[in-house]
């Protein structure tokens, strides 16, 4: 590796994918699409953060959350199409939709195993995943579904010497806003302090008076609808399809465990760590694509098992 | 007794009788008479999952090939029947799926398959239990060549051929510009023979080609955005991917705002398909100048039958477009019945041997089933990507494939070679 | 609750009742069952039967660990394909006799699990639980990418069996021998004084750390042994498939086993039988019946969870408690 001048950066060319010039403004470049992506992942992980971190029930089936969203997105943009803005409508309704479905799960079978060994509900919302799956094909078939972006995100911006897609930088909008909205809320609000305190011990606020298994009803609707959100902001970049719940809720198992488990602020940094790590691994070793994710979970599980920002509770 | 209990027991009383249910269906013998018994088609493929979209495309085109064999009385007196089972994309269900149809359903053929690796685990089977396998949607070549075996045909193309004829019609239109390559394929044996065929394709049309960049994204993968920006800030002239189904339908989303199409000429092995891009519409970012391949572009083919069919196929599925698995299995099941007939009987034996080197009808034209390997020669279409007035969805244009179809192929002599090789 | 029901759980009960008392006659006659089954059902159930009696040895082995131990694993699937593809790379490799690279699967698997064991029995509850997860889904990575070596996704297929074992009617007497001959091994493990200890360690670490047990190297152990027998199921399973795939490996595998030792109940020997049985039963039955396979498995698993949190095992020794009389 010979840095020539100040602005250029030399690697091997060829088959191993590393470029034969790269320059400042393709890292920049390279930084941005890690950070979208990263948020991207976020969006999707922070629901599933959420729900661990007070309800302490690990949501297998949050994958096939998102794929609801996403799925109730395309439908009712397409359905509707006529009516203008149609999808800013779905990505309202969509997500409320999918926490009220949340809702029922929580009440209807998750109250019945808190408390019980985190084994049976994985195996719960396992057997959640195939329902959901299931209950998707019933009502929207096989099929690969696609909508484009909305107006008036349907654009590129300038950023140094490319462009990057406006909808995208959209998305890191939003991430971040959930992020300090979610700080917020737990932090400022009632029903923030009510969610930590249960969070921090459900004895003492049940003997407080407080109505705890609705504030954990009302958190898992919450960590529904993020799913929700996740998915249906998602769907103008992606296909949606079936089988998208499962290569979601793996990358969503890594953010959990790289950022701690229970920590919102960690799985927002998780999700960054995770989508840099793809956009600059694939620069230096992309034949090992698909290991960086387990690699780097197996590596702070043995180093640092707590995760980032993580607690010692969770033994 | 509690509530909790009645309920347990109800519950145990549902799994005892699956339980029982089960064992009935072991020890009853389906009766019946001899000359009606059906010939019976066991079906595999992805019912669920990613994938499900190929499984129930191959179903709708069997459904209608056999629809149209029973109203014409059958095959010798006979009706067809198929039975359809779920892969689930696992070698080890696809398997266990297989067995159950022979051993138990008494299939008399098998049929189908999208996923190489599941399509290798029922050839094996078919090997040793002595069952005609046709594939249709798996496009490995090992399945012909390497471990190809007596039982065992492929109705549709192979990588190969896809991946020579996009090469080839790529290295025509713009082999003089476009020396700098930049590919990106999913990271599983499919993915990897299409860049390794393309390299060898295109490189011995065009002098001077120079890989810039490999990049090998998880099959499934929905974000392409980290790739998009790699490539962008490369010097590549082209770019090469066998993506297809939804990943590719991820990709050009990304891609095509990113300003990808702009600045390379881009080349696909697969994915010409419609189910992919049937919920493309004209004012989305489209695939616009890409050259794909497709097996069964039913709006250019010059030959009425296709646009026929694939108009039963559309009413059958209720869809507005027609898939190529549809073609497929129509086709497999229409080779099967002409086989049958000209033999006289239901012979495994004989049926093989007819086949072989045999020219099949399909609703494309004659396909010759070559003799070594059983690979149907099939035209791997290759065209460029564009809307057209007569239809909401974009595909290939100015449909083309290699003559003499042979060359597209791998020849006897090579795989000879190949399997005394291994 | 009506009489009608009392009554029929009481005979219920009598009968299982009887069934325990003569435990020993009721196993031997079991075996012998299943050895006659392929004189009275057709080869297809026969192969289901033999694909029972590989996840039986799987989720037995399994049950070592999350039953006996209490460690939750999600990471069985990983030893198991260290097992099958062992084996058959060592016949296809390197020509090795059919029963050396049997043999072969369960040893390499014994060796990856130290190796594996010894970083995760560090952790406790739900980091030794993803940490198996991401060993094994590491294992999943390098057989899918080693093309050269493992043949990647094509798998290895057309793995030669001796001629003797080759047709599936065989092969199951094979499978149900060796079967026994685990199963009669791991009881004699879980009987022993190191079983014991196992069990105290999964009630209370820190008691047992202080009467004396090194409870970090009785929980690798216990890995090691768990990794054995999962290798022994993979070997099976190479030889009875004839061929191996990198999704064995793959985290849904791991689930199914989970799967089968829950419904059968995972704190009980013979619950991982129970559970294979009934688990692989029921998807043979559902998928016959109908497409939405999944929704029918679903319910069930949500079903069966709720409702029957100790399995059928542990559903039917939950009625035996029941009814055994007062003072016993």
């Amino acid at each position: 590796m010979l840095l020539c001048s100040p602005d250029r950066v030399m690697f091997k060319s060829g088959e191993r994918g590393i470029y034969s010039d790269m320059n400042l403004q393709a890292l920049l470049m390279q930084l941005l699409s890690g950070l979208s992506s990263g948020m991207l992942i976020y969006l999707i992980a922070v629901g599933l953060s959420l729900i661990f971190g007070t309800l302490k029930v690990f949501n297998l089936a949050h994958g096939a959350i998102y794929m609801l969203g996403a799925y109730l997105c395309v439908w009712l943009t397409s359905s509707f199409e006529q009516i203008p803005g149609m999808f800013w409508w779905a990505v309202i309704l969509g997500p409320f939709l999918v926490a009220l479905f949340g809702g029922l799960v929580e009440v209807v079978l998750l109250r019945r195993i808190y408390g019980w060994h985190f084994m049976y509900e994985f195996i719960l919302t396992f057997g959640l995943i195939l329902i959901i799956s299931d209950l998707v094909k019933i009502l929207w078939g096989g099929g690969f579904h696609s909508i484009t972006y909305p107006w008036p995100l349907n654009g590129t911006v300038k950023v140094a010497a490319g462009t990057f897609p406006l909808y995208n930088l959209f998305l890191v909008a939003v991430g971040v806003s959930i992020f300090f909205g979610l700080r917020a809320l737990l932090r400022y609000t009632r029903l923030g302090k009510v969610i930590r305190g249960v969070t921090y011990n459900r004895e003492i606020m049940s003997a407080l008076g407080e109505n705890v298994p609705a504030v954990y009803t009302v958190v898992f609707m919450l960590g529904c609808w993020l799913g929700g959100l996740g998915g249906a902001l998602a769907t103008p970049l992606v296909a949606v399809t079936l089988g998208m719940d499962t290569t979601v809720i793996i990358q969503c198992f890594i953010v959990v465990v790289i950022g701690g488990l229970g920590s919102l602020t960690g799985a927002f940094i998780g999700a960054l760590i995770l989508g840099l790590l793809d956009a600059f691994g694939i620069m230096v070793l992309p034949q090992l694509t698909i290991a960086f994710g387990f690699i780097l979970m197996a590596v702070i599980l043995i180093v640092r098992p707590y995760g980032l920002m993580g607690r010692r509770e969770y033994e | 007794m509690t509530k909790k209990n009645l309920v347990g027991f109800l519950v145990s009383v549902i799994l005892i009788l699956a339980l029982v249910l089960s064992l009935v269906g072991v020890f009853s013998q389906p009766v019946a008479a001899a000359s009606k018994k059906p010939i019976l088609i066991g079906h595999l493929h992805p019912l669920t999952g990613s994938f499900a979209m190929f499984g129930t495309a191959c179903a709708t085109g069997i459904d209608v090939a056999i629809d149209e064999i029973n109203l014409g009385g059958g095959v010798l007196g006979r009706p067809l029947k198929v039975i359809n089972r779920d892969t689930k994309i696992s070698p080890s269900v696809g398997l266990r799926e297989a067995k159950d149809l022979v051993l138990s359903k008494k299939v008399d053929f098998l049929m189908g398959n999208i996923s190489s690796g599941v399509a290798l685990a029922i050839s094996g089977f078919a090997k040793e239990a002595k069952v005609i396998y046709v594939v249709t949607g798996s496009r490995s070549t090992k399945i012909t060549e390497d471990k190809g075996h007596r039982y065992v045909f492929r109705i549709g193309a192979n990588e190969f051929s896809r991946v020579s004829a996009v090469a080839q019609l790529a290295a025509e239109k713009w082999g003089d510009k476009a020396k700098r390559i930049v590919m990106i394929n999913p990271d599983y044996g499919y993915g990897h023979a299409c860049a390794n065929y393309f390299k060898e394709e295109y490189g011995k049309r065009v002098s001077g080609i120079e890989v810039v960049s490999a990049d090998w994204p998880k099959l499934g993968t929905s974000d392409f955005t980290p790739y998009i920006s790699k490539f962008m800030a490369s010097n590549g002239e082209m770019l090469f991917h066998s993506l297809y189904g939804g990943d590719y339908l991820s990709f050009v989303k990304q891609a095509v705002p990113a300003g990808v199409y702009k600045k390379f000429y881009v080349v696909g092995a697969s994915c010409g398909g419609t189910e992919t891009v049937c919920e493309m519409k004209k004012t989305d970012p489209a695939p616009l100048g890409e050259i794909l391949s497709d097996e069964f572009p039913y709006w250019e083919i010059d030959n009425p039958k296709a646009k026929e069919v694939a108009a039963r196929f559309m009413d059958k599925a209720g869809t507005s477009y027609a898939s190529y698995e549809s073609v497929l299995g129509y086709t497999s099941v229409y080779a099967l019945k002409d086989a049958i007939e000209a033999v006289g009987a239901v012979d495994t034996e004989k049926i093989v041997d007819y086949l072989e080197g045999r020219e099949i009808d399909s609703p494309i034209g004659k396909v010759k089933i070559q003799a070594i390997d059983h690979q149907a020669l099939w035209p791997p279409y290759a065209g460029t990507m564009a809307f057209t007035p007569d239809y909401p969805w974009p595909h290939i244009t100015d449909i083309w494939y290699p003559h003499p179809i042979e060359k597209v192929y791998h020849s006897p002599e090579y795989i000879k070679e190949l399997r005394k090789g291994k | 609750m009506s009489s009608k029901v009392q009554l029929k759980t009481i005979s219920v009960n009598g009968f299982l009742h009887g069934v325990m008392r003569h435990r020993w006659a009721w196993l031997v006659i079991a075996v012998g069952l299943m050895a006659a089954m392929p004189s009275f059902v057709g080869m297809s159930w026969v192969s289901i039967l033999c694909e029972i009696l590989i996840l039986t040895v799987a989720a037995s082995a399994l049950n070592l660990i999350i039953g006996y131990t209490g460690m939750i694993s999600f990471g069985p699937a990983g030893l198991y394909a260290v097992g099958a593809y062992t084996t058959a790379l060592l016949i296809v490799k390197a020509g090795a006799p059919f029963g050396l690279a049997m043999i072969a699967g369960p040893v390499a698997a014994i060796v990856v699990s130290l190796v594996m064991g010894w970083f995760c029995v560090r952790r406790t509850a739900v980091y030794f639980a993803l940490l198996t997860l991401a060993f094994s889904q590491l294992i999943h990575i390098i057989i899918f990418k080693w093309y050269g070596f493992t043949g990647g996704d094509d798998g290895i297929v057309e793995i030669p069996v001796p001629g003797f074992l080759f047709s599936i009617e065989s092969y199951y007497y094979f499978a149900l021998a060796c079967t026994v001959v685990c199963l009669l091994a791991m009881w004699v493990i879980v009987n022993s004084a190191f079983g014991k200890a196992l069990q105290v360690i999964r009630e209370n670490p820190g008691r047992a750390e202080f009467i004396g047990i090194n409870v970090r190297r009785y929980q690798l152990m216990a890995f090691v042994i768990q990794g054995f027998f999962l290798g022994v199921a993979g070997s099976l399973l190479c030889g009875f498939n004839h061929n191996v795939f990198p999704p064995i490996a793959d985290w849904t595998e791991s689930i199914h086993m989970i799967i089968a030792c829950l419904l059968g109940g995972m704190f009980h020997f013979f619950g991982p039988f129970v559970g294979s049985a009934v688990y692989i039963l029921l998807d043979r039955v559902v998928t016959s019946f109908t497409e939405y396979s999944f929704l029918v498995l679903g319910i069930v698993i949500v079903l069966l969870v709720l409702f029957f949190k100790g399995g059928i095992a542990g559903f039917v020794s939950e009625r035996l408690s029941a009814g055994r009389p007062k003072g016993n």
